[in-house]
């Protein structure tokens, strides 16, 4: 379903666009770190442990 | 329990573990439900004809933009009075979403003036605040990369961060300030009468509560992290 958005199609779509990719940028580089920091510490107090 | 107890990095982990699922499915219903009402089920303005659908991540990211500054401006004066780690690592956390928060509403306004007043930018009491307060997110996000003793790099970052603090006061309110310039009066406010119609309101209320909870899921997890990288520099230190 597209609707139509006339002369300002160009600015509309890129506007959603620049945004959808910051925040999925934000969102993965959050998760990425926090799933490697999450298993950095793991082996560090595993290692502490032995 | 006490708002002081999650100064203790386990008790916040232990909150924020149970508050992260809530937020993340809250953020899933609200964020998709306010940009697809917003977007496909609103009408054109009569004066700003389709473009009145930029107003929909415009709105939420400039208005968290401000907000996250003063959340880091609170947590800053906490680290700063009461020396509690999880305030000054709170900030820390939040300032990378604030800095993407304040590109989105930039490059939204700057798409969304080009075709309203015939410029992407101009030097406009609000906008020219809002690219200062930019330059403090990037200041402040860079501080604590350059200055390697944390508590030291906490210090210097709040203390910026309370310099910085003027400039989201005046994108705030630099439209009330001076009276000039292209920019419009707040679009949505508590203390005067709001100046959007109900069509636009209801979806963009609803945007913007996706917003602020996307904005939290992603400040509990990275709270988390860092307290977890603290964690381990502290373990790496006492091993050496």
């Amino acid at each position: 379903m597209m609707i139509d958005l006339g002369q300002y199609s160009w600015p509309i779509l890129n506007a959603y666009g620049a945004t959808f990719l910051i925040l999925f940028i934000v969102l993965i580089q959050s998760v990425w770190r926090s799933i490697t920091t999450k298993s950095k510490l793991r082996k560090i107090e595993q290692t502490r442990g032995e | 329990m006490s708002f002081w107890e999650l100064a203790n990095p386990n008790r916040f982990m232990s909150l924020s573990r149970k508050l992260i699922p809530f937020s993340i499915v809250l953020t899933v219903l609200l964020l998709p439900l306010g940009l697809t009402w917003g977007f496909f089920f609103t009408p054109d303005d009569y004066r700003q004809g389709s473009t009145v659908k930029i107003i929909y991540i415009h709105v939420p990211s400039a208005f968290l933009a401000i907000n996250i500054y003063f959340m880091m401006f609170v947590t800053s004066i906490v680290w700063l009075v009461r020396r509690h780690h999880v305030s000054a690592l709170a900030a820390k956390a939040a300032a990378p979403i604030g800095l993407s928060m304040t590109i989105i509403a930039m490059i939204t306004g700057a798409l969304w003036g080009q075709p309203m007043w015939g410029t992407y930018w101009a030097w406009d009491p609000r906008l020219t605040s809002f690219a200062v307060l930019l330059l403090f997110y990037i200041s402040y996000t860079g501080l604590w990369f350059a200055v390697e003793d944390s508590d030291k790099a906490a210090d210097l970052a709040s203390v910026l961060c309370l310099i910085g603090s003027v400039f989201a006061i005046l994108s705030r309110y630099a439209v009330l300030f001076w009276n000039q310039g292209l920019h419009q009066g707040a679009t949505l406010s508590l203390d005067k009468e709001e100046n959007i119609s109900d069509i636009f309101f209801q979806p963009l209320v609803i945007t913007m509560g996706g917003f602020f909870m996307l904005f939290f899921s992603l400040l509990l997890i990275r709270i988390n992290t860092e307290i977890r990288l603290r964690r381990i520099k502290n373990l790496l230190k006492a091993r050496k």
